[in-house]
């Protein structure tokens, strides 16, 4: 009896240290700082929230984790997969429009469908209005596109 | 070079050139189908045995799929023949025009490409439904070429202690960030640890495929949890990621029950692969563990991978910033995330121009992080990240030199395999042993590194068994179920916590000076610093304990330290030194000093040899033991 009330602890106790650290949830947004938290790598190197929305459907009609919890954008000239993209992506978006390159610009320009040559002036003006496009630190994925508009 | 593709052949076109086929004699048509089937075997055909993920086990000939969803036979699960029956007289039932979606034809696109291909069937006896929906999504999908992605190690999950696969696939429009990742994972809400442990090694959570868009992806690995990833662009031509997406299709929504070790994510990858390629047969290549470096040797020796890609994690790609800022940068950098300074400070300096925007980049990158580790709460964090940008965006843009790439590391596949068996000798106490050791899974800390998370040992189920020379006898030294020990050392940018953690059992001298074998279990957190060309040091604090043998009371229980050091003195010799004291003071009182140099030069990829100077003081007695052992790696 004693012997297995020792397995047993030893055995929790070791799971316990060796897991150590899990918890949290996927918070999507579609502000600035709504990004996925340290400690819930458990929850998706191996494993999913069952509340992600990972259904392959929703991937390709375009209603992805960020904009299903976001107002709804108006019609802008943007078409759905921009406005998916900005929604998704706006903290990264942000530090390469204020840099004026990177990774994420140059899928925005991919996706809004603007040819290689003219990319440099664009990444210009969307440096150069930062202020304007990220207005403020409540700022909304909405906000950012209607102002991309008004700048370019 | 990505190799761009630009015919893209939509799935269902075959049909249309299989409409002119001869009509079949007449007949019930599903009855001849069936008829031809059988005398095909069709049942045994190895792409039916892929697409039901059929595999001969423990129990016999069994699909690895749990969901009764899956198959339309009772039997389906195990008996192939019986489903494809089900499957062949459900292709011909009456459509239901409200409901096309749940026809067999549709619900199975890729059975139903195999089966009539296979049989020749005449579409026009078949009540062909359009499935509009699939076809959609393949529309929308528009592949261009597929990958298998590899994020490295991460030492502070346990899920990810091996690195982890996932697919990607590209679509036409569109850049890497927008291309989909397809994951397979176990859907849980669990957030204990040992429940999550113990259900995920007994297969009590179910796994699932899903797919997201891969700067998701990305945000988890590379930005929050510092993971470099690994990216292997496939051979497949669009026409196979089609199948493959045809296959996924039937997947969606099926569960399987999901098993750390075999059944895992990258287990269920082995049969995306081969539906997309017949005759691939990847799946039935795996062996009884499935770690995600494994099956990426796998895809990379049945020459599926084109070419190979590094992606550095925002971590590390923080660090070359910081390595390319002088002193006063890197400090006014980590002063404006800190919030000790205005951003401002930073543009008034005397820098030069550009790096200031250097300084703000890293300021801004830093923001994140803090964010992300719940050092900062996202009030403040949205605050200063923006007035961070704000001054960034002053600054001329950053130019191709900014993201200059540094060499990237030896890629995973490069590594030493994962298992390892050790031929070798050792002397007790003055008296001669043969030593024969087994660890089937995966790196120490002297192993290596090439290929590997430095710093990382992982070990699983390390067995040592010893023969004494003198009267021939063998017995069983050690057997640890886990030791894991993570040495993440802290610096300007980074404060990683350090942790170790072992459960086994070993040979330990008793009161009376004979020897036992007690059970261990040592666990702790501690604190790692680079130390120049000396390598890493570190210290930990610990809980250690005995159990079971000849323990007193069966257990002891007390408090320990650990310091060590690990120096990589050069690509080809590792020594690993450290000094541990527990001191029991509940159950079996006594004390034990352990002190250990390891040391390993690395002769070849899978061959190396080992040495060790072991000395143990406990319950009064000394106790050295020098080993050396011929390690293979297979």
């Amino acid at each position: 009896m004693k012997k297995t009330a020792i397995v047993t602890t030893v055995f929790v106790a070791a799971l316990m240290l060796a897991t150590a650290g899990f918890a949290g949830q996927n918070n999507y947004g579609c502000g600035l700082g709504s990004m996925v938290f340290e400690n819930n790598d458990s929850v998706v190197s191996q494993t999913l929230a069952a509340t992600t929305n990972g259904t392959f459907a929703s991937q390709l009609f375009g209603i992805t984790s960020g904009t299903s919890n976001c107002e709804k954008p108006e019609s802008f000239v943007y078409n759905e997969k921009v406005k998916v993209f900005v929604a998704d992506n706006m903290d990264n978006l942000a530090a390469d429009m204020a840099r004026g390159s990177g990774e994420y610009l140059d899928t925005l320009a991919t996706l809004m469908d603007v040819p290689q040559a003219d990319r440099a002036s664009l990444y210009n003006t969307l440096q150069a209005n930062f202020s304007s496009i990220y207005t403020s630190d409540q700022v909304s994925s909405t906000d950012v596109l209607r102002n991309m508009d008004s700048v370019l | 070079m990505r190799r761009l593709l630009t015919a893209s052949i939509p799935l269902f076109f075959f049909l249309a050139a299989l409409s002119a086929h001869p009509v079949l004699a007449s007949g019930d048509p599903a009855r001849q189908a069936e008829a031809r089937a059988l005398e095909k075997r069709l049942y045994d055909h190895p792409y039916w045995r892929t697409l039901l993920h059929y595999q001969t086990g423990f129990r016999g000939l069994r699909s690895r799929v749990d969901d009764p969803g899956f198959f339309l036979s009772e039997n389906g699960a195990t008996d192939p023949r019986a489903e494809l029956l089900a499957f062949i007289r459900a292709l011909y039932a009456p459509l239901d025009p409200e409901n096309e979606k749940a026809h067999a034809a549709c619900r199975f696109p890729a059975r139903l490409r195999f089966v009539v291909e296979e049989l020749g069937l005449d579409p026009s006896q078949l009540p062909m439904p359009e499935c509009r929906f699939f076809r959609e999504m393949l529309d929308r999908l528009d592949p261009v070429s597929a990958s298998i992605v590899f994020p490295a190690a991460y030492m502070n999950s346990p899920a990810s202690l091996f690195g982890h696969t996932l697919l990607t696939i590209r679509t036409r429009q569109g850049t890497e960030l927008t291309s989909q990742a397809v994951n397979y994972a176990a859907v849980t809400t669990d957030t204990f640890g040992p429940s999550y442990a113990v259900k995920g090694i007994f297969g009590l959570y179910r796994g699932y495929f899903s797919m997201q868009p891969y700067y998701v992806k990305i945000q988890e690995y590379s930005d929050v949890s510092r993971r470099d990833i690994w990216q292997y662009t496939l051979n497949l031509s669009p026409e196979e990621i089609g199948r493959m997406f045809a296959h996924l299709y039937e997947m969606e929504g099926i569960w399987s029950d999901y098993f750390f070790f075999d059944e895992n994510c990258s287990h269920a990858l082995l049969f995306l692969l081969d539906a997309a390629r017949p005759g691939l047969g990847l799946a039935d290549q795996a062996g009884l563990w499935v770690i995600p470096v494994d099956t990426l040797r796998l895809a990379l020796e049945n020459g599926l991978a084109e070419d190979r890609q590094f992606r550095p994690s925002k971590a590390t790609r923080m660090q070359r910033m910081a390595d390319r800022l002088s002193g006063p940068g890197l400090g006014l950098a980590l002063s404006a995330a800190r919030g000790a300074e205005e951003p401002g400070a930073v543009l008034a300096s005397g820098l030069p121009d550009r790096e200031k925007g250097l300084a703000l980049d890293l300021s801004a990158e830093t923001l994140q992080f803090l964010l992300t580790s719940r050092k900062l709460t996202e009030e403040a964090y949205r605050k200063q990240y923006l007035s961070v940008l704000k001054a960034r965006s002053t600054l001329a843009a950053a130019g191709q030199e900014a993201e200059a790439p540094a060499p990237p590391p030896a890629p995973p596949e490069d590594g030493h395999r994962s298992a390892l068996l050790a031929f070798g000798g050792q002397s007790v106490d003055g008296e001669a042993h043969a030593t024969l050791r087994f660890l089937p899974a995966y790196h120490g800390l002297v192993d290596d590194a090439r290929g590997f998370a430095p710093g990382a040992q992982i070990f699983f189920g390390d067995f040592l068994a010893r023969m004494s020379l003198e009267d021939n006898n063998w017995e069983m030294e050690r057997m640890a179920f886990i030791d894991i020990l993570s040495i993440a050392p802290r610096d300007a940018l980074f404060s990683p916590v350090s942790w170790a953690a072992r459960l086994g059992f070993e040979r330990r001298v008793m009161d009376d000076g004979t020897d036992d074998l007690v059970g261990f279990l040592t666990a702790g957190r501690g604190w790692a610093w680079e130390v120049g060309p000396l390598g890493t040091a570190y210290g930990f604090a610990m809980g250690d304990s005995e159990f079971f043998g000849r323990v007193e009371q069966d257990f002891a229980l007390g408090p320990a330290v650990q310091a060590g050091l690990l120096s990589r003195i050069t690509d080809r010799f590792t020594i690993h030194a450290f000094s541990r004291y527990t001191h029991f003071v509940l159950g079996d009182y006594h004390d034990r000093l352990e002190t250990s140099v390891d040391a390993q030069v690395h002769l070849s990829r899978n061959h190396a040899v080992q040495a060790e100077a072991h000395l143990v003081r406990s319950r009064g007695f000394w106790t050295p033991e020098y080993s050396l052992a011929w390690n293979l790696y297979f």
